[in-house]
């Protein structure tokens, strides 16, 4: 963790838990996901990574599982009905 | 991070040095002590050239010579080898960890011309077992201690005066600066901006696969367009903010330039007063020629010749007076007598007839006394007339009239005369003025300050059209994104893409928020931090109605004063040199202690300027709010604060500069060439190397050597 990564991490936080917990889990994910992009910012300060593809790719990961979480949701739905 | 060890080897003048930091939470301060040109501000220079590279020397590097300047090497292939390395500790998963820093260069020097190659560094980690070389030391160095930081922990007093000097958009710009690197703003505003660009690759995945869909091809295309159009208006308002708050800068110089000129006088304002008095003079002038007439016509008043002929008059007034008596004056006999021939009797009661003897010859001598009469009336007329007119001249006079008269008119014609050369005076006095002036165009100086008003006004204007018209695009591009959202689910692949959008977006969402809060909330601790050690440090006890009442850092990040009654006061102005070191010293320890971030405070004479109570608060607060203080300070920063040192103080060195020798030093510290040396004497000790001369004798000599031979 960087300089004063630990005080942006814990307002970000504090910013994650008023989003809706789309999947068990979500909000979770997207602490990872942030801390993710916090280490690829510093990284990308002093290293040429072509940030953005980067963090397409980790929003593709989240957001590729939100999906199936709201297949799934709808398959037990149907089912059920 | 702790810095536990620097060694710097042919650093400018540090050619061969080692000092420890202290590294005790309880004795925080490293003190080092050199009188000026001692080498603090290369102290300072190396230990930052050791973490940052070139990036932490003055003007990154540029013309900035490292090698000590008395080496000169006799070919290219000798090279002088410059080092610096630190040792520190940092917290590392809950552990210290410690590791080595080692910053090395070559130079060559010839004829005085250096060139220098890039530097290496190597970075250890310090093992029990052994040091293990880390990989991408820059990386892992920028990681724990980034660049943008390195104005806040490593400073001098003056470059710290510079948040609150200067013009008001560089000092806002500083502080905003400052915070956002400190609290980590712009890794949020970096991450935001990457964010976007990722939504637009997203949008732009939307639209290559649209195909057919009319309707999605053209609310991702309005999407797109609008991702660029906002963020071009976005740049544009910053700029036009930014160029905003240089014209109010502008207007402010010019009007206090215009107050300056207006004080020192106003060339235009002075030729518009000679003009007034010239006109003033020309009305006085009058008045004296007015007041010369009345005083002349004194003398032809009948007044005067009344006063000075009196006795003349009082004689012919006797005998006019006797002629009228006699009934000569007027003339009234003819008329009398004619009547009386009408008659038959005269005033005396006899007769005057035709038919009575004695009457006719009475008759006869009445029409004889008419005649007589008639031939003397061509003189008595004259008499009558003389008589008539001069009864004015031969009324009794009052002696003072006149000369009071004359008083009146003498006093009025003086004070006339005395206006005219007062202002005759004046009027000299003003021209000399204007000529003694300053040849400053006034007007030019008002018309500039009115042209950055009127610019300042139009710009306010354009900078509230461009916000509203960022308002109204965002509101279309939300629509829009809805309306892409309902498209997108109308297939598994829509969906897909849609929960990747979502994601992002609530990305968008947490970062927007993080940094609205970090704005606010932190940006207030740190304001309310500064406040409190500010007054602490100057001792403004409120209850003692304290001049100084209240510090705070505006939204648009200004440091702002307030004195008594909530008054503004302007730190450059209103503040002595104590209390804006002592402002700008309280903003970067509250600004360390809100962003919990753990590095030394390294400073460079924080306490100059600064004395008695003040200078305490100021070195105690400093240590109370730092992990690691290291202080470069002159003998006199230290006087008077020995006792907070002996409490405060883990380590202390001296530095002196043999060149000193014999000016301040009192011994001869026998080198031949130029080095800084080391000493370990702390602030009350002084030994062969750092001993100086009192200041009795540095006064004595200065006189001597300095004074004496200008005279």
């Amino acid at each position: 963790m960087s300089h004063n990564d630990q005080k942006i991490i814990k307002v970000l936080f504090e910013e994650i838990n008023r989003i809706d917990e789309k999947y068990p889990g979500y909000k979770n994910d997207l602490k990872h996901l942030l801390a993710d992009i916090l280490n690829l910012e510093r990284e990308h300060i002093i290293s040429k990574i072509n940030i953005v593809q980067k963090i397409s790719d980790q929003v593709n990961k989240v957001g590729m599982e939100l999906y199936r979480n709201r297949k799934d949701d709808l398959e037990i739905y149907n089912e059920n009905e | 991070m702790k810095i536990l060890k620097a060694s710097i080897e042919n650093f400018r003048l540090l050619k061969s040095v080692d000092i420890r930091f202290s590294t005790s939470s309880k004795k925080n301060i490293t003190v080092i002590r050199a009188a000026n040109e001692s080498g603090k501000t290369t102290l300072l220079a190396a230990l930052q050239w050791g973490l940052f590279g070139d990036e932490g020397l003055p003007n990154k590097g540029r013309d900035f010579r490292l090698s000590p300047i008395d080496m000169t090497l006799g070919g290219e292939e000798e090279k002088i080898p410059i080092s610096v390395e630190i040792l520190f500790q940092i917290e590392e998963n809950n552990n210290i960890a410690k590791y080595r820093v080692r910053r090395y260069v070559e130079e060559s020097v010839i004829d005085g011309v250096y060139e220098r190659g890039s530097s290496t560094v190597m970075l250890t980690r310090i093992e029990t077992t052994g040091e293990e070389p880390v990989s991408y030391p820059e990386v892992k160095i920028r990681r724990i201690l980034p660049l943008e930081l390195r104005e806040i922990f490593f400073t001098d007093g003056d470059r710290a005066l510079s948040f609150i000097e200067g013009k008001r958009g560089d000092q806002m710009r500083r502080v905003k600066e400052a915070i956002k690197s400190l609290l980590g703003l712009d890794v949020i505003q970096d991450a935001q901006k990457h964010l976007k660009l990722v939504n637009t690759s997203l949008n732009n995945r939307i639209r290559a696969g649209a195909g057919n869909t009319a309707d999605l091809a053209k609310v991702t295309r309005d999407i797109s367009k609008l991702e660029e159009e906002i963020p071009e208006l976005e740049k544009k308002l910053e700029d036009v903010s930014s160029q905003l708050l240089n014209l109010e800068e502008y207007e402010k110089e010019a009007e206090s330039n215009l107050e300056e000129a207006l004080k020192k006088g106003n060339k235009e304002e002075l030729v518009q007063e000679a003009e007034r008095i010239q006109i003033k003079w020309k009305r006085a002038n009058e008045d004296v020629k007015k007041a010369a007439r009345e005083h002349a016509n004194l003398f032809k008043n009948i007044l005067f010749g009344q006063l000075f002929l009196k006795k003349k008059f009082q004689k012919a007034k006797k005998l006019l007076d006797k002629l009228y008596d006699q009934g000569q004056i007027p003339n009234q006999t003819i008329p009398v007598l004619e009547e009386r021939l009408k008659q038959t009797t005269c005033i005396c009661g006899e007769l005057i007839t035709e038919n009575d003897k004695d009457g006719k010859k009475r008759r006869e001598n009445i029409k004889t006394l008419i005649e007589a009469s008639r031939k003397s009336d061509i003189i008595q007329e004259k008499i009558s007339a003389l008589y008539y007119s001069a009864q004015e001249l031969l009324q009794p006079v009052d002696v003072n009239l006149w000369s009071e008269k004359y008083k009146e008119i003498f006093n009025s014609k003086q004070r006339a005369i005395q206006h005219l050369r007062e202002l005759g005076q004046e009027q000299r006095d003003i021209e000399t003025k204007i000529e003694k002036l300053p040849d400053v165009d006034i007007k030019n100086i008002r018309e500039k300050k009115n042209r950055f008003k009127e610019q300042a006004r139009k710009k306010h204007a354009e900078e509230i059209k461009l916000s509203n018209l960022i308002s109204t695009k965002e509101r279309e591009l939300s629509e829009y994104i809805e309306k892409r959202q309902r498209l997108l689910h109308k297939d598994e692949k829509g969906k897909k893409i849609n929960s990747e959008i979502e994601v992002a977006s609530d990305l968008e969402k947490i970062l927007n928020g993080a940094l609205e809060t970090m704005r606010n909330r932190e940006i207030e601790k740190v304001s309310s931090k500064m406040n409190s050690l500010f007054l602490e440090m100057i001792g403004a006890d409120q209850s003692q109605r304290a001049v100084i009442t209240k510090a705070e850092i505006t939204k648009e990040f200004q440091i702002i004063v307030y004195g008594m009654h909530g008054h503004p006061l302007d730190p450059t102005e209103d503040l002595n040199g104590a209390s804006r070191r002592a402002l700008t010293l309280a903003f970067i320890l509250a600004l360390t202690n809100v962003s919990e971030v753990e590095a030394p405070n390294v400073i460079d004479t924080p306490l100059g300027m600064m004395s008695g109570y003040v200078k305490k608060s100021v070195l105690f607060h400093a240590a109370k709010e730092s992990s690691q203080l290291i202080l470069l300070l002159t003998h006199s920063e230290i006087n008077n604060c020995e006792n907070i040192l002996d409490d405060k103080a883990g380590r202390v060195y001296t530095m002196t500069n043999p060149a000193h020798y014999p000016n301040i030093l009192l011994n001869d510290p026998g080198i031949s060439d130029s080095r800084i040396l080391f000493c370990e004497c702390n602030y009350r000790e002084e030994c062969k190397i750092c001993e100086r001369k009192d200041d009795t004798s540095n006064t004595e000599y200065f006189y001597n050597n300095e004074i004496g031979e200008s005279k």
